[in-house]
């Protein structure tokens, strides 16, 4: 024995290239597994901060919308009734210009809005009582991407009119969790009082908000302090909004547990495959030694045993590195993603877990290629079996899939896409053999009948692709890679596409928020308006915890063609789009439960349409649930400059804020672009070691096939020729794997639906309105 | 004929070949002798093109060697010459058959005629049976008579064999010897063997022995 492991190592020391790969493919697999729990870590530690920047201490929220008697909310209002105990901050959402650019702003009073949240600045420069309203606080970003610091003018377009503010502070995180610039509301509010006569009246004592934020005094439970609103006419028709109902409704952790779970998978399959490939090598190059080794009278057992030996050697050395490596890459990649509130996060268990996961990967991939090795002398029927057996199991678990409820599918997806790699990853060698010998007959009795040989280089490339083990894994690393990619690929297609859907709802060039009924008519009237329109957006959750978004409109022409629903829904009708339909096993007539803020509305299905996303279409007004914007078309032919100008126009007295559809939901997409970019980037980080593994099994294909290949020039064969074969071998081999990962992504169809259906969840959750 | 002028050639600073002249006329049957490592097997090697000597030149029907290209040294090696190595040397990617024939399918020489050809030749060696294996599952036996019918199926003008039955029984020694004598005698084709057996060389009709690097006799 102890000569054997003194054989071994020697054998590490001379031939090094396979080690090398095996190192590396196991600390890529301990690095990405642990950023990606890291990612998962952090990212709840980023969710939980992010919330509370949104809400501050408050406990619970009041919001206006369109469909409201009443334009603003004052929080004396709300002290009234809740008592001087509370400290509320009413703040008020503004579309800022900034030269070119819109950013989202907000208008307090700075005073009690420093109550609520806790503001931590960077750099702070003087606020006086008188200087309040000509003051602006920005975040660090803006400050950045500007270059701006404390006592710079700031010029923005505000509500159609432009002004100038003093940069007075720099705070390190955006306000309300949402805003890059947040102005006194005073300033505003001088702003509209220049066209405004009744505001100039009022002057500086009027503070109006579109959403209070309420921190109740520790004795009044949040569902009190509702219930007392909503009995007041004053707040009977505003949203009334528990915080706690807001933080449970944003569920994005469990989709980051899904994406972690993806990310594994993938790593493991990557993983287990190159060193399944490396192994295959190593067991040839050590093939004539270990017949020695018999022969001398080693056991079996010993060989295999050795072999664990030798991978628990590499993991020894590959994943203290990859575990080192591993918290600067993970700070880098939460750098990029955008965090501002969580550093990086690298649990213990997140560690552990990744050790455990990626060495048991190992020993299995070991033990898969000592149990095919061992058949290969007798169990060559087994091998076949194989991919048989796979591939029926995939149809079982199809249906299997289609049994359990929507809820329970995850795992059992997860479970498929591991059987689908495993099937390419043992199918493709003996389809591949199969595939050459059939080329190969055919391009032998074509030359035959020409009487000379056809494309001698083609078909001595076939032949040797089809004996050389090498080349075929090579094909079964780099089809499992590409369906992989193609996976992926098609799933970011579908991705943006969904965004796409996302973005195009609406048919109109503008939206108008905390537009009211006057301001409606005012648009209305413009010269340059063809029609405008009340809607609603809106993330809801339909059923029993489905997250979907839902839309209402007050006429069916504000809604995109694409999006099928030619009458609205009616009463307690709703639409449901095909998926929602087929997830929740809905039909014309069923009723269901739709939880829409604290409110849970019952309705019926009326119709099913294809939305092209998980979305209802439902009659908002008829639950007394009020429009939240307003959506502007402008008229065939008119300038969008004008259009603009008249809109700017129409809101100037008004806190409604103007701004294009498109930047609307763009401004809201980008966090979602960012998660997707840290996802791909994971995935190529994977991908590099799988292209490692490939580049060395083609290199090792040569390289111990060097004195072949002088013989086929010995045989006659022009150098040239040779050169050729070489190529070939490697495009026949690439060739083919594509065919296969196309094949493969084809038998995948039913299991893509469950991906894009994971998708589309994790871009809900992360999507919010 | 193949026209061997006064060939060195050294190893490490070894000579192996000591200026070794020769010539082999049409039709002959060259036996070549001499003691492991008397540069027997370099010499075939440099007859054949697959070594320069490091002085003197080699002439194939006058035309030396080291003048053709390397378009035509290959052309020259599939249509002209059969070489059969020391070791074998098949190639372990092509079955059996496809190693009988790749000179062939080189030359562009695959038609019925060579096909009946190599039926002949298979019979005769009996071969037949592991024409769809591949060399790693025959042996040592099997690989040389394979490596033999390689050399012979594309009927080439002169065949180089280094120690052709060395690794085959008696039974099989004669029958490949045979083989090469029918060959020689009936196609013309010129045979020049090295062997360490005298059995074996006395099938050709001259004898040459090589002894360090110089010929002796």
């Amino acid at each position: 024995m102890k000569l054997f492991y003194k054989h071994l190592f020697t054998s590490i020391r001379r031939r090094w290239g396979q080690p090398l790969i095996l190192v590396l493919t196991l600390l890529l697999s301990v690095l990405v597994t642990a950023m990606a729990f890291g990612l998962s870590a952090s990212l709840k530690n980023e969710t939980a901060l992010r919330q509370s920047a949104a809400y501050g201490k408050a406990d619970l929220t009041v919001s206006i919308g369109a469909g409201s008697t009443t334009r603003f909310l004052l929080s004396e209002d709300a002290t009234a009734l809740l008592g001087e105990e509370c400290r509320i901050a009413g703040l008020y959402e503004l579309p800022l210009l900034l030269g070119e650019q819109t950013v989202l702003g907000g208008a307090a009073d700075l005073n009690a809005y420093g109550a609520v949240f806790p503001l931590r600045f960077i750099a702070y420069g003087e606020i006086t009582e008188a200087s309040l309203g000509e003051v602006a606080l920005i975040t660090h970003r803006l400050a950045k991407e500007q270059g701006l610091s404390v006592g710079d003018p700031l010029s923005v377009t505000v509500l159609g009119r432009r002004a100038t503010y003093t940069v007075a502070g720099i705070t390190d995180v955006s306000f309300a969790g949402s805003y890059d610039v947040l102005l006194d509301i005073t300033a505003v509010t001088r702003a509209i009082a220049a066209g405004s006569p009744f505001l100039s009246a009022i002057g500086d004592d009027f503070r109006p908000a579109g959403t209070l934020y309420v921190d109740l005094p520790e004795g009044l439970a949040p569902e009190e302090a509702a219930s007392r609103l909503s009995a007041s006419p004053l707040f009977a028709d505003k949203s009334i909004v528990t915080v706690g109902s807001h933080v449970a409704t944003f569920s994005a952790i469990g989709t980051v547990d899904r994406i972690v779970t993806v990310i594994i998978l993938l790593t493991a399959v990557l993983g287990a495959a190159v060193t399944f490939c490396c192994f295959s090598i190593l067991s040839s190059q050590r093939s004539e030694e270990n017949a020695v080794f018999m022969a001398a009278g080693a056991r079996r057992l010993w060989l295999d045993l050795s072999q664990y030996a030798e991978i628990l050697l590499y993991f020894a050395v590959g994943a203290p590195l990859g575990l080192l490596l591993a918290r600067p890459a993970l700070s880098l990649l939460v750098g990029l993603a955008g965090f501002v509130y969580s550093p990086a996060v690298l649990t213990a268990g997140g560690i552990l877990s990744a050790l455990l996961i990626q060495l048991g990967v190992a020993l299995l991939s070991v033990t898969a290629f000592l149990l095919l090795r061992r058949r290969r002398g007798g169990g060559g029927r087994h091998r076949r079996l194989l991919p048989l057996a796979l591939a029926a199991a995939l149809p079982l678990l199809a249906v299997l899939a289609l049994c359990l409820p929507p809820s329970a599918r995850f795992p059992l997806g997860i479970v498929s896409f591991l059987f689908l790699f495993l099937f390419i990853f043992t199918l493709t060698p003996p389809l591949f053999r199969t595939v050459l010998r059939w080329v190969t007959l055919l391009l032998e009795r074509r030359g035959k009948r020409r009487g000379r040989p056809v494309a001698p280089s083609l078909y001595y490339a076939l032949k040797n692709t089809e004996a050389v083990a090498l080349l075929q894994n090579s094909a079964r690393l780099v089809a499992v890679l590409l369906s992989i990619l193609i996976l992926t690929a098609y799933l970011l297609v579908s991705t943006f596409g969904f965004l796409g859907t996302l973005r195009g709802l609406f048919c109109g060039e503008y939206t108008v928020s905390g537009g009211t009924a006057r301001c409606y008519e005012r648009i209305a009237s413009c010269e340059s308006v063809d029609r405008v329109n009340r809607i609603y957006l809106s993330s809801v959750t339909l059923g029993e915890g489905r997250p979907c978004h839902a839309l209402a409109a007050d006429a069916p022409e504000a809604l995109a063609e694409e999006l099928n629903v030619p009458l609205l829904p009616r009463g307690d009708e709703v639409v449901i789009s095909g998926e929602l339909s087929r997830e929740l096993s809905l039909r014309e007539g069923d009723t269901v439960a739709l939880r829409v803020g604290d409110r849970t509305l019952t309705l019926t299905v009326a119709a099913i349409a294809r939305l092209g996303t998980p979305m209802l279409v439902f009659d908002c007004a008829h639950h007394g649930i009020p429009y939240n914007m307003l959506l502007v078309a402008g008229k065939e032919g008119a300038s969008p400059a004008v259009l603009r100008q008249e809109l700017a126009a129409a809101t100037s007295a008004e806190l409604a804020g103007v701004l294009p559809t498109e930047e609307l939901f763009a401004l809201r997409t980008e966090m979602v672009e960012i998660y997707v970019a840290a996802a791909v980037a994971l995935l190529m980080a994977a991908t590099v070691f799988s292209v490692v593994g490939l580049g060395d099994n083609l290199w090792e294909s040569y390289r111990s096939r060097r004195e072949e290949m002088a013989l086929y020039a010995a045989s006659g064969m022009a150098a040239r020729t040779v050169r050729r074969m070489k190529a070939a071998e490697v495009a026949v081999t690439l060739l083919f794997a594509l065919l296969v990962a196309l094949l493969a992504t084809v038998i995948g169809a039913a299991l893509m639906q469950f991906a894009l259906s994971v998708m589309h969840d994790v871009l809900l959750n992360f999507l919010r309105y | 004929m193949i026209t061997a002028e006064n060939i060195v050639k050294s190893y490490h600073g070894e000579q192996v070949l000591k200026g070794v002249s020769l010539t082999v006329e049409d039709g002959e049957f060259v036996s070549i002798m001499g003691e492991s490592g008397s540069g027997k097997s370099t010499l075939l090697s440099i007859l054949g093109g697959f070594l320069t000597p490091d002085g003197g030149r080699v002439l194939w029907d006058g035309t030396p060697l080291s003048s053709l290209t390397e378009a035509r040294l290959f052309a020259l090696r599939s249509t002209r010459l059969g070489f059969v190595f020391q070791f074998f040397r098949l190639v372990p990617t092509l079955r059996v058959r496809d190693n009988m024939l790749l000179p062939a399918t080189l030359g562009g020489r695959v038609g019925a005629d060579t096909e009946d050809y190599l039926s002949e030749l298979v019979d005769r060696l009996q071969l037949g049976h592991l024409l769809g294996k591949y060399p790693t599952e025959l042996s040592g036996g099997q690989c040389q008579r394979v490596a033999i019918v390689r050399a012979l199926v594309y009927r080439p003008e002169t065949v180089i064999l280094d120690e052709p039955t060395g690794a085959l029984d008696s039974g099989m020694e004669g029958r490949v010897m045979a083989l090469l004598r029918h060959v020689n005698e009936k196609e013309g084709t010129t045979v020049i063997q090295v062997t360490h057996s005298q059995a074996v060389a006395a099938y050709g009709r001259r004898l040459i022995r090589l002894s360090d690097g110089e010929i002796c006799g």
